[in-house]
C-alpha cells in the first residue's frame, strides 16, 4: 500500500516539478541552494501526501506547500546576498532557450529585481507572474482579498521602481 | 502593454525550460532528512523539556532533602507543589503535542506561521514557568531556614534579623538574576538564527493585514 502511494506520489511530483523550480528560482539565487530547497519541499510535499484528500487540485496543493516551506520552514538563508553575483549560466536552463538576447537580459534583470524583495514580496511577485487570481492570493496568504489588492500594486510598483531605477 | 505584463510573458516562456529530475533523483529525495525549522523546534523543544525536568527530579530526589524539609517545616506544602508540578508539566506536554500536530504545512501561510510560532511559545512558557517555580520553592526554604534553621538562629539577634532578611532576599534577587540572564543568553544562542528569518516574515506578513 505504502509503496503504491509512493509510487503514485513520485509520478505526480515529476510530472508537476516546474512548480517547484519555480518557486526555487524566486527564493534562491545559487544553484546548490536551489537543489536544497527543492529537496526540502519534496521531503515536505511527501510528507503531507497522505493528509492530500484530493479536494483541491495536486498542482494547487503543491503550490501552497512549495510558498509556505520556502517562506516558514526552510531554514537557509542564500549564501550571497549579492544578487549581481547570480549568473544565468548556472541555470543551464536559460541557455537551452532559442529566445532573443533581449529577452534573456530582460529576465535576468527581473530576477534579479526580485531577489531584493523580501519573502513575502517575492510571494505576491509571484502569484502575479502566475497569474493567480485575488481570491486564491489571499487564500494562499491567509490576507484578506482587499488587502493583497492594495499590497499587489505596491510591489508592482516598487519592482518597477527597481528594474527603472 | 505594461512592462511587467510583457515580463510576465517572457517568464512564462522560460517556465518548461528547468532541469527535470528524474524518478530515481525524486526518490532519493524524499528519503533525505528534513531540515525544517519545525524539525528543529521539536528536536530543541523535547532536550528543553528533559533537561528542566531532570534538574527538578535531581533536586527532588536529594536523599537529604526530605529531612531539609521536615526541620524547615515544610515538608508538606513543598510535597503539595511537587505533584502538582508533574500534573502541570504533563499538561505541558499534552499542549504542545497537540499543537504541534496542529501545524499542517498545506495551511494558509498566515496560520501556519503563527501556529509555528505558537508551539515555540509554549516552550518559551515552560521554561518561564520552571523559573518560577524554582523562584518559589527558593522563597519557602529560605524563610524556613530562617525561621527554623538552628544555626541561622543562633546568628539572629533582634538587632540583626531585619539585615539578615535583606541580605536573603538581596542574595534570592542576584541569583535568580544570573539564572534568567544564563537562559536568556540560551535561549537567543538557539533560537536566534534559527527563527529569525520566520519571526521577520511573519512581521512583514503582519504589515500587510494594516
Amino acid at each position: 500500500m505504502n509503496r503504491d502511494l509512493e509510487k503514485k506520489f513520485i509520478e505526480q511530483l515529476k510530472e508537476n516539478q516546474n512548480i517547484i523550480h519555480k518557486v526555487c528560482r524566486i527564493y534562491t539565487t545559487d544553484q546548490d541552494s536551489h537543489k536544497d530547497l527543492f529537496q526540502e519541499i519534496s521531503i515536505q510535499l511527501w510528507n503531507a501526501f497522505p493528509k492530500f484528500r484530493g479536494d483541491s487540485k495536486f498542482t494547487t496543493w503543491a503550490y501552497r506547500v512549495s510558498l509556505n516551506t520556502a517562506i516558514s520552514l526552510y531554514r537557509k538563508n542564500n549564501r550571497s546576498i549579492n544578487t549581481n553575483t547570480f549568473d544565468a549560466k548556472q541555470h543551464h536552463y536559460i541557455e537551452s532557450l532559442d529566445y532573443n538576447y533581449e529577452e534573456e537580459e530582460q529576465l535576468k534583470l527581473l530576477y534579479q529585481a526580485i531577489h531584493s524583495l523580501n519573502d513575502i514580496e517575492k510571494a505576491l511577485i509571484l502569484l502575479y507572474l502566475d497569474d493567480k487570481d485575488y481570491t486564491e492570493i489571499a487564500e494562499t496568504l491567509g490576507i484578506s482579498e482587499v488587502n493583497a489588492r492594495v499590497k499587489m500594486n505596491r510591489v508592482k510598483t516598487k519592482l518597477k521602481k527597481i528594474l527603472n531605477p | 502593454m505594461d512592462e511587467l505584463e510583457l515580463l510576465k510573458n517572457s517568464w512564462k516562456k522560460t517556465q518548461n525550460n528547468y532541469p527535470l529530475y528524474n524518478y530515481e533523483e525524486l526518490y532519493k529525495m524524499i528519503h533525505k532528512r528534513s531540515t525544517s525549522i519545525v524539525k528543529w523546534i521539536l528536536i530543541i523543544s523535547i532536550i528543553e523539556l528533559i533537561l528542566i525536568t531532570a534538574l527538578d527530579i535531581f533536586i527532588n530526589k536529594n536523599p537529604e532533602n526530605d529531612a531539609i524539609l521536615n526541620k524547615y517545616h515544610v515538608y508538606y506544602i513543598i510535597k503539595v507543589l511537587t505533584y502538582l508540578h508533574y500534573f502541570v508539566i504533563l499538561g505541558f506536554i499534552y499542549t504542545f503535542y497537540i499543537n504541534f500536530k496542529k501545524i499542517n504545512v498545506a495551511d494558509n501561510l498566515e496560520k501556519l506561521m503563527s501556529d509555528i510560532l505558537f508551539v515555540k511559545k509554549i516552550t518559551n512558557y515552560y521554561i518561564i514557568y520552571n523559573l518560577i517555580v524554582m523562584a518559589v520553592t527558593a522563597v519557602i526554604y529560605s524563610i524556613g531556614a530562617m525561621m527554623y534553621d538552628p544555626v541561622i538562629n543562633q546568628m539572629v539577634t533582634n538587632k540583626n534579623k531585619l539585615m539578615l532578611y535583606i541580605g536573603f532576599g538581596l542574595g534570592l534577587v542576584f541569583s535568580f538574576s544570573v539564572l534568567i540572564s544564563c537562559f536568556y543568553l540560551l535561549y537567543k544562542l538557539i533560537y536566534g538564527r534559527l527563527i529569525v528569518k520566520l519571526t521577520k516574515n511573519y512581521e512583514e506578513l503582519k504589515k500587510l493585514k494594516l
